[in-house]
Formats: C-alpha cells, structure tokens, sequence
C-alpha cells in the first residue's frame, strides 16, 4: 500500500504530477477534436444535404472510410502524412513552413476522425426539423443563412444533443490512441511510468480511474445541459 | 509495391490472426452480451448491480487501457503463479491473442449488452401479460417472447457494433500480436515505406466492413417481421 | 475555403518557421536506460542525452529534445517534425536509402539476455521453438531473423520497454538486444534474468550508431561529422562512457 502511494504520490519519486499533466493535455486534445470535429461534421452534413453531386459523393467516401478504417490506424496514417501536408498546402500558398506541434496534429486527427461520426448525427438532427418550421421562416422572407441560424440550428440542437455527448465520450477515450505516436497524454504518461517502475497493474488502473472519472463528470454535465435543451420539447 | 509479394506470407498471416480474433471475440462476445443484459434487467439486486457497473467502467475507459491492464497487468500476475506456468495452458497465455479476445469480449458484452439490455426493455408489455396469460412459466416467457423479440430489434445495431469490434482488433498490434495492421507495421519497419503498407491494409479494412454489412444486411431481411 | 485552411494551420502552428541555430533532435520516447530515460519530474537523462548537450554546446546551437516512438521516428525526420535522430539508431543500408547517417558516435553488439539456467547458444538447436523478443525494425531483430528465424518463435515489439516487461513475466525465453541496454537489464533485474552474453559480428548489425538526418541536410552533415569525429576521440566521452558503461563504447574503425 505504502508502496502505491509513493508510485502515485506527488513527490520527487512519484508519478502522480506526471499522469496529472498527462490528464490535462488529455482534455486539451478532446476538447479541440471536438471543436473540430464539429466544424467538420456541420460542414459534410451540409455537403450531403445541400451539395453538388460531387461534394456529396466526396462527403460520403469521407464518412464510409473514417467509419470502416480502425482508428489506430488513421492516425498513424495521418499523424505523420497531416502535419506534412499542411506545410505543402503552406507553400503553394506562399506561407513559410511552419513547425507543429504533437497537440495540434492529435486534435486535427482525432477531429478529422471524429467528424465522419459528428456529421451522421448533425445530418439526422437537421432532417428531423419540421419541414413545415423551414418553410414558414421562408415564407416570412428569411434568407437561406439566417432560416439556419435562427431556425434550422436551435431546432436541431435538441436532437443532435444526445448523440454529441456520446462522441465526446468515445472521443475522450480515442484520444487515449494518440499515446501510440507519442504525445504526452494520459496514457502516454502512465506507459512510461510503468515502464520505468515496471509496476504495470498500479499505473494502467490508475490511468483508467482518471479516464473514467473524467467521463463519470462529463457525463453528469452533459445530461443537465440536456435537460435545459429539451425543456421546451413535449 | 513489389514488397507486397515479398511480404505476402506475413500479410496474409495478419489477415487470418485478424479474422480469428473478430469470430472468437463476436461468438463469446455476443453471448455475454446476452448474460451482461439479463443481469442488468434481472430484479435481483446482487445480479443487476455488478453488470450495471461492469457496463459503466467498460464503456467509462479507453479499449486500450483495458487491454494494457489485461495483458501486462494481469498477465504478469499469471506469469508468477508457478501452477499457471507449469500447467497446459501456458503456452496460450504467452502469446498475446487470447488476452486480445478476452478485452475485447469484455468489450463487446459491455456494448452490445446495453444493446439487448435497450430490447429487452422495449418488448411490449401486452405480449409479455399475453404469454403469461396464455400459462408460461417465467422463464419461458423470456425464452420464447422477450429475449427472440429484443434480439430482433438489435439486429441492425449489431451490424454497427460488429463493425466497430472489427476496428479494435486492430488494438492487437499494440501487444505484439501479429494481425493486420501489425504485419502491415512489421513491412514498414523492414522497407521503410511508411504509408503503403497502411494504405492497403486500410482497403482491407474497408473491403471487410462492406461484407460484415452485407451479411447482417441479409440476415436482417430473413427475418420475418410485420409491422 | 482556402482562407480557412490557412487560418486554421497557422492558428495549430505552434512556433512559426524556425531559426537555423536551433535543431529539433527526436529521442526515444519510451525509457531505454541507460542510453535515454524521463525521469518523473520531465527531465531526460542518459549517456545519448549527455552526448546531445555536449554536442549541441559545442556546435553552437540550440537543441530541443523531443521524444518520439520509435515506429515513427524515420517519419516523423522525412516529414519535418524533427531535424536529427539521436536513437540508438545503427547504420544499415536499407535505412541509409531513407535518411542520412552521421558518422558513427558509438558501436557495440547486440547481446543475449534470457530466463536463467537455459542452455543457450545462438543455434539453430538450442533455440528451436524458442521464444525471442527483439524490437521492430531494429538490426537485433534483422538478426535474429537471418540466424534462427525459421525454427524460433520470433516475437517482435514496438519498443524495448514491452520486451523487458514480457521477458520477465516469462512470457520469453530470450530476448536479444543492444549490449549495453541488455546489460544494464540484467544487472537491474538479477536472479530474474540472466545475461547470455554477445553475439559475433554479423554485416547485417550495420555500421554502428550514428544520427540520422534528413538526405538534403548536407551542410548539417558535416557539422555533425567534424563534432562527432572529435568527441568520439576526447576525454569527455571516454570519461562519460566510463560513468555509465564501465567501458569505452567510441566506435574503432573511423
């Protein structure tokens, strides 16, 4: 018992600070995929809704692949392809190469990811909005950009809600693969920690606690933003 | 690409040890599944409370975690009781895989459990007072009536959820057990060509999710349903 | 579209374009004592990290340490993310096809460490249905390969670490790796694990251990060259190396 407090504890010897900062950028990675994974999904659902035939068909070889291809696997796939292509896209534009960093690439891989998911849900939200809603805004004159963002976007909300809360969730824990490529997350931190102590059981449960505890949180905080939303819903 | 006929017998071997780790984990998975389920509906305190619990922590924490913890965790606890290490089943327990298909059994029964657990719930009351009516006992009722029902309705969620075993079978790579994507990192490590071993393991994955639909696609539609 | 793209990867850019007299150099991201290892407060420590400070005073420049697994370490070099690998990375052609190799800063031979009291030789005989952990991509595993690939069970990692971890939950019987790293293994972990001792040099162990660079970064090159060809030679390093291995470790032939 001794033992595990000082593998755990906040001393010089100890870890704890360690898989604390680990947690940190964690939620730092989930937080910013999810920002960009948002983005992403309202695009591709407007793409698949209200596209060309050409954007439709890219959106859904976006959404079929990032759904079929093991997640693993795309970020090894993008995490060292990702930050190259930026810089080619940079200097075609005439922008010198910039460095970037393993945070910023996690949350555009994980957000890229995410997206496939968050777009499915964003497209049937919108679709279960009342026609008869849309088309009465239009009647009244409205134009295309504000029958969404007056209309369409807080009547979808509701809906999309429940299905967003559970890509945070699974995102929190995707994020948990970016320690394969080596970012200093949550597992990230507790891999070397058990590495060098080689007390495996002790570090991989103590990261799976903080990994649940965030979860156990957010998942309290989301049904009571739920709530708000639907309160006007029958 | 001429490293994909010099390393066929490699790629070839990942593809198989990525097959058997989807059918063994689906099979046991899927049973489980059933049991987590009838546990979490049971009226039984002692029943309902540990699978309702099992089904948070499994869902709460990363499948790599899970997986970590079992191999290296436990796994080490094994490999120091002298009657493990002495016994027939040693060898099984060295090799990494059936540490993959226990996590990802783990896994499945979790997810698919809440699943079922969703079914079994939503069985018309009327059928079930029918049933009883009509003189079945308890556990007949559930045999016949609810349990056939529910599993109806899970049917097209099953598909989805088969799906996303199939992607975390790709997790094996991380314990050195030689699937897929690791014989596809094993290419890479040996040519250096870092994205075509990726790439085309990817098509696979992709040509393996279109017949995992496929067949749930038809199962779905021999299954007489009225509605 | 295009706007928003750039807005959004300068918004990611951490640092925008870096000087020249500053150099990224990646390391090992998991623990390969005695070589490269973090320690719990975030500090590294070890003999390859010691030599990169060394180096990096000498020459000049401003270093930053960036930790990266080794699976993707040749990528992330040819993708920009890090400008010199300092990875206990031995010279082989296939790898010289990709990056640019310095000369050499240190050389040994893969050695043998295992569960004790085995009959061990590095034969075909004595390792049939054995099992061997070596790391991927490594020349220990090129090796091991080449001499008893066909009749041993060669299991292969992604990092040292694991095959330490599996070696003593005795889910290996062997397991071959860089000499030092293997010896300092089984110093630590006695009566757990024995040490086997070295193999015979092979051409398939390569050139040994040298930076790696990316293939246009001449100029860098010889930078790199005329230090490294200097230290190698200098009381610092042999004292340096004795500290941590007993021995000098400075590569003979150049």
């Amino acid at each position: 018992m001794s033992e595990w407090i000082t593998l755990l504890g906040f001393s010089d010897q100890g870890w704890g600070i360690s898989l604390l900062k680990g947690m940190l950028v964690t939620l730092q990675i989930s937080i910013g995929a999810f920002i960009v994974g948002l983005v992403i999904g309202v695009l591709t659902a407007l793409a698949k809704l209200h596209g060309s035939q050409s954007m439709k068909v890219i959106a859904r070889g976006y959404t079929t692949v990032c759904r079929a291809v093991p997640e693993l696997l795309l970020i090894l796939l993008l995490y060292y392809s990702g930050s190259h292509g930026i810089n080619i896209l940079l200097q075609a534009l005439g922008f010198p190469e910039v460095d970037i960093g393993g945070v910023p690439v996690a949350i555009v891989v994980l957000g890229l990811v995410q997206g496939a998911y968050a777009s499915e849900i964003i497209r049937s939200s919108i679709l279960a909005v009342p026609h008869g809603q849309i088309e009465a805004a239009t009647c009244m004159g409205m134009t295309r950009q504000r029958v969404f963002w007056r209309m369409t976007l807080p009547m979808m909300a509701p809906f999309a809600l429940s299905g967003l809360a559970n890509l945070w969730v699974s995102l929190v824990k995707d994020s948990a693969l970016i320690s394969v490529v080596g970012t200093n997350e949550l597992l990230y931190n507790a891999k070397q920690a058990a590495g060098s102590t080689h007390s495996y059981l002790t570090f991989f449960l103590a990261a799976a606690a903080l990994y649940y505890v965030i979860n156990l949180v957010s998942n309290a905080a989301l049904r009571r933003v739920e709530l708000r939303f639907r309160r006007w819903m029958p | 690409m001429n490293w994909v006929f010099e390393y066929s017998d490699l790629l070839i071997k990942g593809f198989l040890t990525t097959l058997e780790l989807i059918s063994f984990s689906l099979v046991i998975g899927f049973v489980c599944a059933i049991g987590v389920a009838l546990c979490r509906v049971s009226e039984t305190r002692w029943l309902a409370w540990p699978a309702n619990a099992f089904t948070s922590v499994i869902r709460g924490t990363p499948l790599l975690v899970q997986i970590y913890i079992v191999y290296f965790g436990l796994g080490s606890i094994f490999a120091h009781m002298p009657i493990i290490r002495s016994s027939f089943i040693w060898p099984y327990l060295r090799d990494g895989f059936w540490y993959m298909v226990f996590a990802l059994v783990l896994s499945f029964a979790a997810y698919v459990g809440e699943v079922v657990r969703g079914g079994l719930v939503g069985v018309p009351k009327g059928e079930l007072e029918a049933a009883k009516a009509i003189g079945m006992s308890p556990y007949k009722v559930m045999l016949r009536i609810r349990l056939p029902r529910a599993l109806y309705q899970v049917l097209p969620t099953l598909a989805g959820e088969s799906v996303m075993l199939l992607k975390s079978t790709a997790l094996a790579s991380t314990i050195a057990v030689v699937d897929l994507l690791g014989a596809a990192n094993e290419v890479r490590s040996m040519t250096f060509e870092v994205y075509q071993p990726l790439i085309l393991v990817a098509i696979i994955y992709i040509v393996l999710t279109l017949i995992i639909e496929q067949f749930f696609g038809r199962l779905e539609r021999r299954i007489p349903v009225r509605r | 579209m295009k706007k928003f793209l750039v807005a959004m990867a300068l918004s990611f850019a951490a640092v925008a374009s870096h000087a020249a007299d500053s150099l990224r150099i990646a390391v090992l991201a998991e623990p390969y004592p005695p070589f490269s290892q973090k320690m719990p407060d975030g500090k590294w420590e070890g003999f390859e990290i010691d030599l990169i400070h060394k180096i990096c005073t000498d020459m000049k420049v401003k270093c930053q340490i960036v930790d990266t697994a080794w699976d993707g370490i040749i990528p992330a070099l040819l993708s920009n993310k890090v400008d010199a690998i300092f990875a206990s990375m031995s010279i082989t052609k296939e790898r010289a096809k990709k990056v640019l190799f310095t000369h050499p800063y240190y050389n040994t031979l893969p050695a043998v460490v295992g569960l004790p009291g085995q009959d061990y030789s590095m034969t075909k005989k004595a390792l049939k249905g054995k099992y061997i952990g070596v790391q991927n991509g490594t020349t220990s595993a090129f090796y091991i390969k080449k001499k008893v690939g066909s009749v041993a069970h060669i299991r292969q990692y992604a990092t040292q670490d694991e095959i330490n971890s599996d070696l003593l939950a005795g889910r290996l019987d062997y397991m071959l790796a860089d000499n030092i790293a293997a010896k300092a293994f089984a110093d630590k972990n006695k009566g757990a694990v024995q040490f086997y001792g070295t193999v015979k040099y092979d051409p398939v162990l390569g050139g040994g251990v040298a930076a790696a660079l990316r293939p246009n970064d001449k100029a860098l090159a010889a930078r790199f060259n005329k230090e490294i060809d200097q230290l190698v030679k200098s009381k610092f390093y042999a004292d340096l190396s004795d500290k941590y291995f007993g021995t000098n470790i400075a590569p003979t032939n150049n």
